[in-house]
């Protein structure tokens, strides 16, 4: 063949297959065709009117870590829209879109941009500023553990440090945790991006006073291994071995021990109460679909979604029952009767102003 | 000629719209940080020392570059041209728990020097050759040639490297963003955090001019250097160039390309085993839509950065204009991220409009680097034809079509390419601008921030993979025109 018709050939394919990538990628972007397929063979059994009539979508917005395939987003709501469409209360569809900020601290500023109808991720500082800055629709679920008028809790867990039995001998106080056998080994979080990064420099406020927590910090300096902008990331220097210790839930051993059959790692008890972490839902009054939203949050508290947190989120449930006879129980029951575990909200101890509290801890250069 | 300039204008006002955006969001206040000074101290030392270990190594390359044949380039750019995410993964795969200014600069150092020893190694060869041919002849030793001759010869060459290191690493934010650490907040990071932590869109709009600001002085200090240009190498040149050489020098080049590889090729098996813990192989719709929005990504991203480039070409703008943009080094990213939010402000999310937003981002924070790559010489090239072309009273439209087009068809479809396959390496700029993880690198870069390793390696791999064949799409396409 003549090489100039070649060329010729070859750009006329090569238009074509550009052609059809371009049209393919832009059809599946803008009506998401796994979902129009579906749609199709609704049309050809007679249900297209019902489906596509009465479809209805939540937006969720939330965390990376819960929005992740390892996260509790993805299965719950998955739970969510086949529960509404059992119920079938409304006659129709419900499909739930997770949306998700990079971290909890982009909550906020993300909601603008992408309005949504629940938030999911607020812990207790979280909370107070999101009560500050935007108005909230009180939420209708009664009696729920650590929840208030707008914001619905719906896991906790007790705080502190996590430690690989028979590799470190734990720390079993403040002041222990000084001694230089913890040199290089603890892998703490930056309390700016990270809740449990902040609640540990809001334990030691509220423990100590401002001044000594900062005096104690700066001693505490040389033990700490890492400075993490995330729990995920301290906890996977921690998991692989370069550190010894990490500030964590006390649920995360329960990780490991159900997951992994791994029965090392233990979580080392204070002789102070140790702060909780609580994670908070809560409804803008922005919202789209209200009533649907306020279904989502009773949904959460519900034991079927509790026991996806549970497992997923790894933290302990707000509805007790959820808990009854799971290692969760034991655990809990493990750390409080054996242990001695106290537990208290310590934020409701600290209100101070936590800009200045950042400040100085910038200062301190951990 | 009017419509000429009122398009410049448009393109201006849309590059430039970042700037505009975080002004008009913190209502024109300016706020200056508490912390400035270390800000800029920290960002200054921070890209210096990049600067100067990646000549240092550079240097260093190139004397192993002159012993190998050109084909060895391919893999000391490799550093460079990869999306950051493949190098971060190698950092956080050899150093798992080395974050902070010295990780940020050692990545900065390893990712350029490739490029340096490269650009140095070609002006060696060429430029350089006729008088060291003669040092050769009159028996001068290896290390008098290259301290008497070829680091002063080539000292204006090597500050303009340098100086485009420095400028590259005072605004680099995918890097300090998962190595810096909680230490090495540069002026990019620190905007990110004025949104992320306080909110402060003044603190962000201040920093983010304040930056460009200082990398508009420093670009405009150097000349980009010319990766393109060849010299015709003589016989005897190259046996000069192989007496300035030294083969074990080239290994510094390979640190960079052997962490990469190394870190992709790792325990593939567990990363199986990790991905199916994660969640990932239960949750196949998940991979699926971050599969279509990576591709759909970085197809629009391509041919945005590759139409707006074309058409600043086909405005052929002044001499002056051109120089202007070329000072314009790039938006901050963060800056950038937050700013492709007002497209569908408000608005339901939906894959498409997350479509947009990044392939926008990617499109505005792109183009600015290609013009200064390739884009702003080719043009030059060309200011003879075009001059001629007026002079005859061609009208603008029919230069278009007969002069700039044809001549530039290969370079816009290379610049799609080279865009596409960046942006199946994004992370940065879609963690910011996206509504969910609709991705493979923002899947991967949850995984590598969970230290899930291996898993993360699996999906890097893919992108990189991936974003190879697009851009083999892109440039074939462009060469087959040219060919015809």
């Amino acid at each position: 063949m003549d090489s100039s018709i070649r060329e010729r050939m070859r750009t006329i394919l090569w238009s074509i297959g550009i052609t059809l990538i371009v049209l393919v990628v832009g059809a599946a972007s803008c009506f998401d065709l796994p979902n129009l397929w579906r749609l199709a063979q609704v049309a050809n059994h007679g249900g297209v009117n019902e489906s596509l009539g009465a479809t209805r979508e939540l937006r969720v917005l939330a965390y990376s870590s819960f929005t992740s395939s390892w996260g509790p987003g993805p299965t719950l709501i998955r739970m969510f829209e086949d529960k509404m469409m059992k119920e079938g209360q409304d006659g129709g569809k419900v499909e739930v879109v997770l949306l998700q900020a990079e971290d909890s601290g982009l909550l906020l500023a993300k909601m603008d941009a992408f309005p949504t109808d629940v938030v999911i991720g607020f812990d207790q500082l979280g909370k107070r500023l999101a009560s500050k800055e935007k108005k909230w629709r009180p939420h209708q679920v009664r009696n729920s553990r650590f929840s208030t008028k707008d914001f619905l809790a719906f896991d906790w867990s007790p705080i502190g440090f996590i430690y690989r039995q028979g590799e470190i001998d734990p720390p079993k106080s403040f002041d222990d945790l000084l001694d230089t056998r913890f040199e290089d080994t603890i892998a703490l979080q930056d309390p700016r991006s990270s809740s449990p990064g902040f609640q540990f420099l809001n334990w030691l406020v509220a423990e100590m006073g401002e001044e000594k927590a900062f005096e104690y910090l700066a001693k505490l300096k040389p033990n700490v291994h890492s400075m993490s902008g995330s729990w995920s990331q301290s906890y996977g220097i921690f998991t692989r071995g370069l550190a010894k210790i990490t500030f964590s839930y006390a649920t995360s051993i329960l990780y490991h021990r159900l997951s992994e059959k791994d029965d090392r790692y233990r979580f080392a008890t204070f002789p102070n109460a140790h702060p909780v972490q609580v994670e908070f839902a809560a409804i803008p009054v922005t919202c789209q679909n209200c009533e649907l939203a306020e279904k989502f949050l009773a949904f959460l508290v519900e034991p079927e979604a509790q026991a996806i947190l549970m497992n997923k989120n790894w933290m302990m449930p707000v509805t007790a029952k959820a808990a009854v006879g799971s290692p969760f129980e034991a655990l809990m029951s493990d750390l409080e009767t054996t242990q001695g575990l106290k537990v208290q909200d310590t934020s409701l101890r600290n209100d101070g102003d936590s800009s200045e509290m950042l400040k100085r801890w910038r200062e301190v250069g951990l | 000629m009017r419509n000429r300039n009122v398009v410049l204008a448009i393109l201006i006002l849309i590059f430039t719209s970042p700037y505009f955006f975080a002004l008009f969001v913190s209502h024109f206040r300016i706020k200056i940080p508490d912390d400035l000074a270390r800000l800029l101290s920290v960002s200054v030392l921070q890209a210096a020392s990049s600067a100067f270990f990646a000549v240092v190594l550079g240097v260093v390359g190139a004397a192993g570059l002159l012993r190998r044949s050109s084909k060895w380039e391919f893999v000391a750019l490799a550093p460079a041209v990869v999306p950051a995410i493949a190098l971060v993964l190698g950092f956080f795969s050899f150093f798992p728990h080395w974050k902070g200014a010295s990780a940020v600069v050692a990545a900065h150092a390893l990712s350029s020097a490739g490029l340096v020893a490269v650009v140095l190694a070609r002006q060696i060869r060429g430029s350089l050759g006729a008088s060291l041919e003669l040092a050769w002849v009159e028996g001068a030793s290896r290390l008098t040639m290259w301290y008497r001759g070829v680091l002063p010869s080539l000292r204006s060459d090597i500050l303009r490297l340098g100086l485009s290191v420095f400028a590259a690493s005072l605004a680099s934010f995918s890097i300090p963003l998962l190595l810096g650490g909680s230490k090495a907040v540069t002026i990019e990071i620190a905007i990110h955090h004025a949104i992320r932590f306080e909110n402060s869109w003044s603190i962000a709009a201040t920093l983010s001019i304040l930056q460009w600001a200082l990398l508009l002085i420093f670009v405009l200090l150097l000349k980009t250097p010319d990766v393109n240009e060849r010299r015709p190498e003589s016989e005897l040149r190259n046996e000069v160039g192989r007496m300035l050489g030294w083969d074990g020098a080239g290994l510094v080049l390979l640190i960079a390309p052997a962490m990469i590889l190394y870190s992709l090729l790792r325990g593939p098996l567990l990363g199986f085993e990790q991905l199916r813990s994660a969640g990932l192989l239960e949750h196949r719709d998940l991979l699926a839509l971050a599969l279509r929005g990576s591709v759909a990504t970085s197809t629009l991203a391509g041919l945005l950065a590759a139409g707006v480039l074309a058409l600043f070409a086909a405005i052929y703008p002044s001499e002056k204009v051109r120089v202007w943009i070329s000072g314009y080094i790039a938006p901050s990213v963060a800056i950038t991220g937050f700013a492709t939010l007002v497209i569908g402000w408000g608005q339901n999310p939906s894959l498409i409009l997350d479509v947009v937003r990044i392939a926008v981002g990617a499109a505005l924070l792109f183009a600015p680097v290609l013009w200064r790559l390739r884009w702003e010489q080719s043009l030059s090239r060309l200011e003879g034809q075009v001059k001629v072309a007026e002079t005859l009273g061609a009208p603008h439209s029919m230069i278009v079509r007969k002069v700039l087009m044809p001549q530039l068809r290969e370079l816009v479809f290379w610049s799609a390419g080279i865009v596409s396959f960046w942006v199946w390496g994004d992370y940065a700029l879609g963690s910011i601008a996206a509504s969910r993880q609709m991705t493979l690198a923002l899947i991967a870069k949850g995984l590598l921030e969970s230290y899930r390793l291996e898993a993360a390696s699996i999906l890097v791999l893919v992108c990189l993979v991936l974003g190879g064949i697009s851009y083999r799409i892109f440039v074939w396409g462009g060469s087959s025109r040219v060919a015809r």
